[in-house]
């Protein structure tokens, strides 16, 4: 039987959005930030281009933090490994519950003599109120803002978006500053927890 | 029937057999999911099936009642009343409510009465296995917790936000009727096993 393609029109209509209803699904998000996530659809995986590889030393920097200091990758030079950890912008999907996972997980930093830094492009106020949301006591790691000059940190670590949001990527570095690990993410999904325990261990192996 | 009736016929066919599937599939437990409110239930809602592994550790098995290897379904344990609690790792509000479950679980295991007829299990929605057992770690969570990675038991409860809970009743026999939902937290264990057992009919009203 041949269809008439108004018919198929209106089915291909229908699908589309069926489709579009499946996929806007929000599901298991933390009710913390019920109603004040701003729903930003799904974005381009990622938007900017590497510049740098495992095995470079990792670019320093010197950021505010949500506590009011200043916070510089040489601080940790001969004390600890890092990780920092990019994420795109506050009072997004995904971005919202990355860090309260680390929040949680401060054993497994611990346990690996690592720091974390999480670095957005946001200002500071909007960084404080964010990760107030996240926990009744503060994070144990320093939060830093990225803001002005606007995104220069991302900027120098390659994952600044054509938008001005950055990627959500991680980097691993150890004492002597060197980068041991990198994952830039896709922007839409949370890193597995695991992934970066095990980038983790590989360091100690060492 | 000319052409033109006929079309119009298939096309709101096709329209209702959309609409059907969007609200079958997507919405999950429409009554509940939709409100964001806490509700009970006194007519008969069947709880979505979907399937869970049966636990490897045997004592989890016991507690559930279950025995062998592959998968169960809520309806499958050995109980009158399952308390699902839908959370995740990456939740803020799971983290500070945790203690407060464990004491929902604890009173019940001290009870003779109850701790045959209640079980509890958690479902750490879009959690891997690494994160689900890291979080049952930190938080000394005492009852058996399934990584539900694709979100695909979520998806099913229609649980839009963590924590969310779910009262059951079962029969063990594949019964699972859906009698509570609380979409967030609660901040008195007691008062919230009270309400699971007015609104279970374990207790009477």
């Amino acid at each position: 039987m041949k269809l008439p393609a108004s018919l198929w029109k209106c089915f291909a209509c229908a699908v589309i959005t069926v489709i579009m209803f499946s996929s806007g699904a929000a599901y298991g998000e933390s009710a913390a930030f019920k109603d004040n996530i701003y729903p930003v659809g799904k974005l381009a995986p990622r938007d900017s281009s590497p510049i740098l590889k495992v095995g470079d030393t990792a670019p320093d920097f010197t950021l505010p933090s949500i506590e009011g200091s200043k916070v510089s990758l040489h601080d940790y030079r001969d004390r600890k490994n890092v990780v920092i950890s990019f994420v795109p912008a506050a009072w997004t999907p995904v971005c919202s519950d990355q860090w309260p996972g680390y929040n949680v997980s401060k054993k497994l930093f611990e346990k690996h003599d690592a720091i974390l830094l999480g670095i957005t492009v946001d200002n500071i106020p909007t960084l404080y109120a964010w990760t107030r949301q996240m926990s009744p006591d503060k994070l144990w790691f320093p939060v830093l803002s990225d803001f002005y000059p606007h995104g220069a940190v991302a900027s120098k670590y390659g994952v600044l978006r054509s938008s001005g949001e950055s990627e959500r990527a991680l980097f691993v570095i150890d004492k002597k500053g060197t980068i041991r690990y990198i994952d830039i993410h896709d922007i839409n999904k949370r890193p597995r927890l695991e992934d970066l325990v095990g980038a983790l261990e590989l360091l100690d192996k060492q | 029937m000319n052409n033109d009736k006929r079309r119009g016929l298939t096309l709101l066919i096709v329209a209702a057999a959309l609409f059907t599937f969007v609200l079958t599939t997507h919405a999950g437990a429409p009554a509940f999911a939709q409100t964001g409110q806490k509700l009970y239930s006194d007519t008969k809602i069947t709880l979505p099936a979907f399937d869970l592994p049966i636990p490897q550790d045997q004592s989890e098995k016991d507690y559930l009642g279950l025995s062998g290897k592959g998968t169960f379904k809520i309806g499958q344990i050995k109980a009158q009343v399952v308390i699902i609690e839908v959370f995740s790792l990456y939740c803020p509000y799971c983290q500070v409510q945790a203690p407060l479950v464990s004491e929902v679980y604890q009173k019940i295991q001290e009870s003779p009465d109850l701790k045959e007829k209640i079980k509890m299990i958690g479902i750490a929605a879009t959690n891997s296995a690494f994160e689900a057992k890291s979080f049952k770690e930190t938080h000394h969570v005492p009852f058996p917790v399934f990584p539900d990675e694709e979100g695909d038991a979520a998806v099913a409860l229609g649980v839009k936000y963590t924590p969310t809970f779910i009262g059951v009743r079962v029969d063990g026999k594949g019964s699972q009727e859906q009698f509570y939902w609380l979409p967030g937290v609660f901040k008195d264990s007691t008062r919230f096993l009270e309400e699971i057992l007015k609104t279970s009919g374990l207790e009477q009203r």
